[in-house]
């Protein structure tokens, strides 16, 4: 007991990183995935710049590359890849950009899903009643969208806490990385599985707050 | 007084409408009747400007206007969809608010007290706090008029009315119809259901498909 009232503060420590990394990626990446998706799902996005190439275009290719290449490349890419052409970031920005441009490919194949498979008579019953498109996104379309997402986006914040750990590679102290310091050294078990404990503990707040929020989706259909 | 002339309108290089005309009068209800594919839609998507037509002209009390763009801050010609298009994520008293305080900027409990009158006059009094889902084809088809009427515009068009309701229903519908014909409204019906048409109409034009 005494050995895990002392390695509970360096774990915790590294929980509260874990959760960091995880609360900021997702307040960025689902509204750039929300932005993304809206310029996959609209004509004004067709137009080709410079006639080579369209905006869909450039954001399709970036989804591409986001989900075609590993996360563990992507972190790797702008922390130790990027400063060569002189840009640099902080371990923590370095995670946060990599974390929030990859989800952000996936929340906007996400909501893209979601976006098309409003039927188009919801966009002209707003319209003939005068709401112009910014009202329409805001009051009729996107509450819709949520509700068809919100299952879908509920497997990658699960699978956002557990890909939190891989910012080990870039050396920032999350939870794993504690209790993977902790087991090497006093050669124990016993931080892994508090860790497993914390990480499980994390997963199951996150579904009931997705319930939760399914739930309060539950009184229309 | 709403006029349309000569409206034409393609598709992929099929001709759906040649040089339509037609007219109606204020407190009027007209009547497009025809089989399937003699482009009714069509003509009911070209009025309400939900498409934009390849030539032909519109009136309303001879002034001239676009109908693609008489909508936008207002509402000019009102729709009441074949599906209804209710928004699902919004209470029935919700979705008649939403485009009088949006759009007309009316304050909540103008657009209360409008939608209250209205909700009265179609007998839907009790189903303000339900959603779509929680209501029957009849229900749903009035709560979109009284939508569509909250907006007051001067032309409200009915796409095939009755198709989703029983016969007992339509002739209701009917009633409602009549009903709002002493509100300086004109009124447009597309529908296949003579019955109805001949229970409503005070013009029934008839469309056949373009050869």
């Amino acid at each position: 007991m005494d050995y895990i009232v002392n390695i509970l503060p360096s774990l915790l420590s590294g929980a509260l990183v874990t959760l960091k990394v995880f609360l900021w990626t997702l307040v960025i990446s689902i509204p750039l995935g929300i932005i993304l998706s809206l310029g996959l799902t609209s004509k004004l996005t067709n137009k080709k710049i410079l006639k080579i190439f369209s905006i869909k275009q450039v954001i399709e290719f970036y989804i591409w590359l986001m989900r075609g290449t590993p996360l563990l490349l992507q972190l790797i890419f702008v922390f130790y890849g990027l400063p060569i052409i002189g840009i640099v970031f902080q371990r923590y920005d370095a995670a946060l950009v990599a974390f929030s441009l990859n989800y952000a490919a996936y929340f906007a194949e996400i909501f893209r899903g979601g976006f098309q498979s409003i039927p188009k008579t919801q966009y002209e019953s707003a319209s003939m009643l005068g709401l112009n498109s910014w009202q329409t996104t805001r009051k009729v379309i996107i509450p819709q969208v949520l509700k068809i997402v919100i299952p879908s986006i509920g497997n990658e914040v699960i699978n956002l806490v557990k890909d939190s750990s891989l910012v080990y590679v870039i050396g920032i102290g999350d939870l794993l990385q504690a209790g993977n310091i902790a087991t090497a050294r006093d050669v124990t078990l016993l931080p892994l599985i508090l860790v497993t404990i914390i990480y499980l503990l994390l997963t199951a707040f996150c579904t009931i707050i997705l319930r939760k929020i399914e739930k309060y989706y539950s009184s229309w259909r | 007084m709403f006029r349309a002339l000569n409206i034409s309108k393609k598709f992929n290089e099929k001709q759906i409408i040649s040089n339509f005309n037609l007219e109606v009068p204020d407190n009027k209800i007209l009547c497009i009747v025809g089989p399937s594919g003699a482009g009714k839609s069509t003509l009911l998507r070209c009025l309400t400007g939900l498409e934009s037509t390849d030539s032909g002209e519109f009136y309303l009390n001879d002034k001239k206007f676009d109908p693609t763009t008489a909508n936008n801050k207002k509402s000019t010609i009102g729709l009441v969809s074949q599906d209804f298009g209710l928004f699902p994520n919004l209470t029935v008293m919700e979705n008649i608010i939403l485009a009088p305080q949006l759009v007309l900027k009316l304050s909540k409990e103008e657009a209360l007290g409008k939608a209250q009158k209205l909700i009265k006059t179609l007998n839907l009094s009790g189903k303000e706090q339900l959603y779509p889902y929680q209501l029957s084809g009849g229900q749903k088809q009035r709560v979109a008029i009284v939508r569509t009427l909250a907006m007051n515009p001067k032309i409200i068009c009915y796409d095939e009315p009755t198709s989703a309701l029983d016969p007992k229903l339509s002739e209701e519908v009917g009633k409602i119809l009549n009903k709002l014909k002493s509100n300086n409204i004109m009124q447009i019906v597309v529908t296949h259901d003579m019955d109805f048409a001949k229970q409503v109409a005070d013009r029934i034009i008839t469309v056949e498909p373009l050869s």
